[in-house]
């Protein structure tokens, strides 16, 4: 079977970077969980890589990824205990090209860093629905492109 | 004698007139027009103004006298110093070299009778006279022959002829060595970068994230009144935007970001149980937040009025309370000793009368 990305997924994805929580978790509880280990994970990996990629590929140094973890810790006591600033920074710079290490991050931190990270991203670009469209159809194309690759390992 | 009389005497005195040159006086009084006319009159007036107002400090040319170029240099045509200026003058004029290197003018281009006027433009005693009668120089790509023939010095006259055009027309002063058919010879110096090779460089430095990218421009932003060199070589503005990038850079860029997509793949890309249960776990706690709304504010409404706050009603603290109960105490004891004294005295008189 051909892993890929299901509308379903993606409907789940928009709704929680939308912030409709009901839908969300309504949406997230009907999720087939064994097509979702593979395609909802991949839809928030590929979605941290885009909006890092949008948010500092133009230009950005250090105290700019320091900063944006600092704003994103300062969201919320929930936030500050999902992100661990260290692996957040380490994240978005190997996002970024750097060579920093990654393979230690454990995946909870990981995946909870990146959903934050992603999630904060939209809500600073302050995307309007269309917008949030066109960037989810990217975020699929990558994902769908990502577990293509996987599968053919 | 002065620089005046030096310009003005016939030019065979001096003996450094170079063989074929037309004599000076011709030259000079078909440059300045007949000393009886009135046009003659005025031009000579300027050009004396020109030189008594001259001071001879350096800030007058904006170079020390040390500076002055060396007369063989092909820069030297304009003048560092008066010396410079005043050696110069008596040397062959503009146009003995023109006729040297394009052969006599035809009549249709003689020069004007206020030439000398053009000569001075931009120095110290540029006058509004001169500059409003100084006539227009020749185009040089009227009279100049194919680039790939010039010899060397026609860079002279070009640029004399660049100094000399109307301000009004930018268009002059827009050339650049790039937009050249080929660089200017000038053996003694490196040939200026063009507009191409001076944005390779900058790339090269924008590698490092510190360099400044300049944009290609065809139109110069140096300084139209500037001597020399100044006005041509600032072609570039250094203050201008970076460019948009290149279809080979836009390649680059989608390549880089297919390479990274690549190591995120391999190791930012968690997936199984565990990733979809932290996904839930933190998805759960921050679509909360994104729902929650950010607090919108009410209007501030101040109440009129600026009466001060009444001062604080304090308690009974446990100092003040301390000290009362300490001063009842005392005051209780020696009550206490008093009336107890009193009473032994009134015993001992009751008992008294019995004793």
């Amino acid at each position: 079977m051909a892993l890929a990305v299901t509308d379903e997924q993606l409907a789940t994805l928009r709704a929680l970077l939308s912030g409709e929580v009901e839908k969300y978790r309504g949406l997230f509880d009907r999720l087939d969980r064994r097509a979702a280990q593979d395609g909802y994970t991949a839809l928030i990996a590929a979605g941290f890589f885009e909006a890092v990629d949008r948010k500092f590929s133009t230009g950005y140094e250090y105290a700019d990824i320091i900063d944006f973890v600092g704003r994103l810790r300062a969201q919320s006591d929930a936030a500050a205990e999902d992100v661990d600033p260290h692996a957040a920074e380490l994240l978005i710079r190997h996002s970024l090209g750097e060579d920093v290490p990654v393979d230690e991050i454990d995946t909870k931190t990981m995946v909870s860093a990146q959903t934050r990270v992603l999630g904060r991203v939209v809500q600073e670009e302050g995307m309007s629905g269309a917008e949030l469209d066109s960037f989810l159809a990217d975020v699929r194309q990558l994902a769908d492109n990502w577990l293509g690759r996987e599968q053919e390992q | 004698m002065n620089a005046m009389d030096r310009i003005l005497r016939p030019a065979h005195d001096s003996g450094d007139r170079p063989s074929g040159a037309p004599d000076r006086p011709r030259t000079m009084d078909a440059a300045l027009g007949a000393p009886d006319s009135d046009l003659g009159r005025r031009n000579r007036a300027a050009l004396e103004a020109a030189f008594d107002s001259w001071d001879d400090s350096p800030g007058d040319w904006d170079l020390p006298e040390d500076d002055a170029p060396p007369a063989d240099d092909v820069h030297s045509d304009w003048p560092g110093t008066r010396t410079a200026a005043s050696e110069r003058a008596s040397g062959p004029s503009w146009h003995d070299i023109s006729a040297e290197i394009y052969g006599p003018p035809s009549p249709s281009e003689q020069p004007p009778v206020a030439w000398p006027a053009a000569e001075f433009r931009g120095g110290p005693g540029r006058t509004a006279e001169s500059d409003s009668d100084a006539p227009r120089s020749p185009d040089p790509a009227d009279t100049a022959p194919d680039p790939a023939e010039r010899p060397e010095g026609v860079w002279s006259a070009d640029r004399r002829a660049t100094a000399a055009a109307p301000e009004s027309d930018p268009t002059t002063l827009r050339r650049s060595p790039a937009e050249s058919p080929e660089p200017f010879d000038e053996p003694d110096q490196p040939a200026q970068p063009s507009s191409v090779e001076r944005l390779a460089s900058s790339d090269d430095e924008s590698a490092n994230g510190e360099g400044t990218r300049y944009r290609a421009d065809p139109a110069p932003s140096g300084d139209p009144t500037q001597p020399g060199d100044a006005g041509l070589q600032n072609i570039s503005d250094p203050l201008r935007p970076e460019r948009p990038p290149t279809g080979q850079e836009l390649a680059d860029m989608h390549g880089d970001k297919r390479s990274r997509s690549e190591r995120a793949l391999r190791t930012a890309f968690r997936r199984g149980e565990d990733a979809l249960d932290a996904t839930s776990a933190t998805g759960d706690r921050m679509v909360v937040d994104l729902e929650a709304p950010s607090p919108t504010g009410h209007p501030e409404t101040r109440v009129p009025g600026s009466d001060p706050a009444p001062p604080p009603q304090h308690g009974i603290d446990g100092g003040d309370a301390t000290s009362a109960l300490f001063v009842a105490s005392l005051g209780t004891a020696q009550l206490l000793i008093w009336g107890r004294n009193k009473f032994a005295e009134t015993i001992k008189r009751v008992q008294w009368p019995w004793q």
